[in-house]
């Protein structure tokens, strides 16, 4: 990769990705958790989630528990090889010879 | 679009904290469900060798924690949802599991015997407790390392201090103790 993929490189999307790709593949974690665990606000990690799902990088789900709506978020499997590819990037940088 | 090598770390780092973090809370969650079922065991098993029958102490609680194995082994299924998870691999790990616990506390029970029903009420909780503490250094879940400690502790209090209701005690102290920690580990 000569150059980081720009929807993960962004840090809050980053820290989305990291967060995700913790699960095992399929499993989806809450919006709730998932904003605890990012540390962000509700409209910015919406906003977020809308560009990795454009992307195809995330899966969304939504539906109720009893009358309560949840929104589920998992890392796609074109997402998940993203993130994979983006910290292989992090670490050729780190580790170049002199860098 | 350049990223320095400064910023590639930074950047690195922050992921692998929050996938981390993530690992680390869903370990929480999925150890709450385990934790109200043992508690529940605790409560009847410790419960049941205080009401005096010797027949009832000697077989209620290798029944309830055969008991506890399978609803724990099924627990553990209902969380696997992911699609074409090894079900047989999993079988096999938690029967191994299972056997090596079984294999440890009785070769632990012949070397230092005779036991008595206290000191072996004693000594499957310690082994809990540091099963926690363990799971808990090694995978960096302070919540788990806390709950280990602190079963460790009530055990030997309620075993040194209080002999004459030890049972008692590990039931509603020690079963109350698991039960809460199911509590806290849910809330993380």
């Amino acid at each position: 990769m000569d150059q980081p993929d720009a929807i993960v490189h962004q840090p809050v999307r980053l820290k989305i990705m990291a967060a995700l790709k913790a699960l095992p593949e399929n499993e989806k974690l809450e919006f709730v958790r998932l904003k605890a665990l990012v540390g962000a606000t509700e409209g910015n990690l919406g906003a977020h989630i809308g560009t990795l799902e454009e992307a195809g990088y995330v899966e969304v789900e939504k539906d109720f528990v009893g009358k309560k709506p949840r929104t589920r978020i998992g890392l796609s499997t074109k997402g998940r090889r993203a993130f994979e590819e983006y910290v292989a990037y992090l670490r050729d940088i780190i580790n170049q010879p002199g860098a | 679009m350049s990223i320095s090598r400064d910023e590639a770390q930074r950047a690195l780092s922050e992921a692998q904290r929050t996938q981390q973090r993530s690992a680390t809370l869903r370990g929480y969650e999925t150890a709450a469900p385990f934790l109200f079922l043992w508690a529940a065991i605790w409560f009847a098993g410790y419960g049941s060798q205080d009401l005096g029958s010797p027949l009832l102490a000697r077989w209620t609680f290798p029944i309830l924690s055969l008991f506890g194995w399978l609803a724990s082994m099924v627990i553990g299924f209902r969380g696997k949802t992911q699609p074409g998870a090894h079900a047989g691999g999993m079988t096999l790990r938690w029967l191994l599991a299972l056997v090596a616990y079984a294999v440890f506390a009785a070769g632990v029970a012949g070397i230092m015997g005779p036991v008595n029903g206290a000191q072996i009420g004693a000594f499957i909780p310690m082994i809990v407790a540091l099963t926690y503490a363990l799971a808990g250094l090694f995978f960096n879940a302070t919540r788990f390392v806390i709950a280990g400690a602190a079963i460790a502790a009530l055990t030997l209090g309620g075993y040194f201090y209080l002999p004459s209701h030890f049972m008692l005690w590990m039931a509603f102290v020690g079963g109350g103790a698991l039960a809460l920690a199911g509590i806290w580990m849910r809330s993380a």
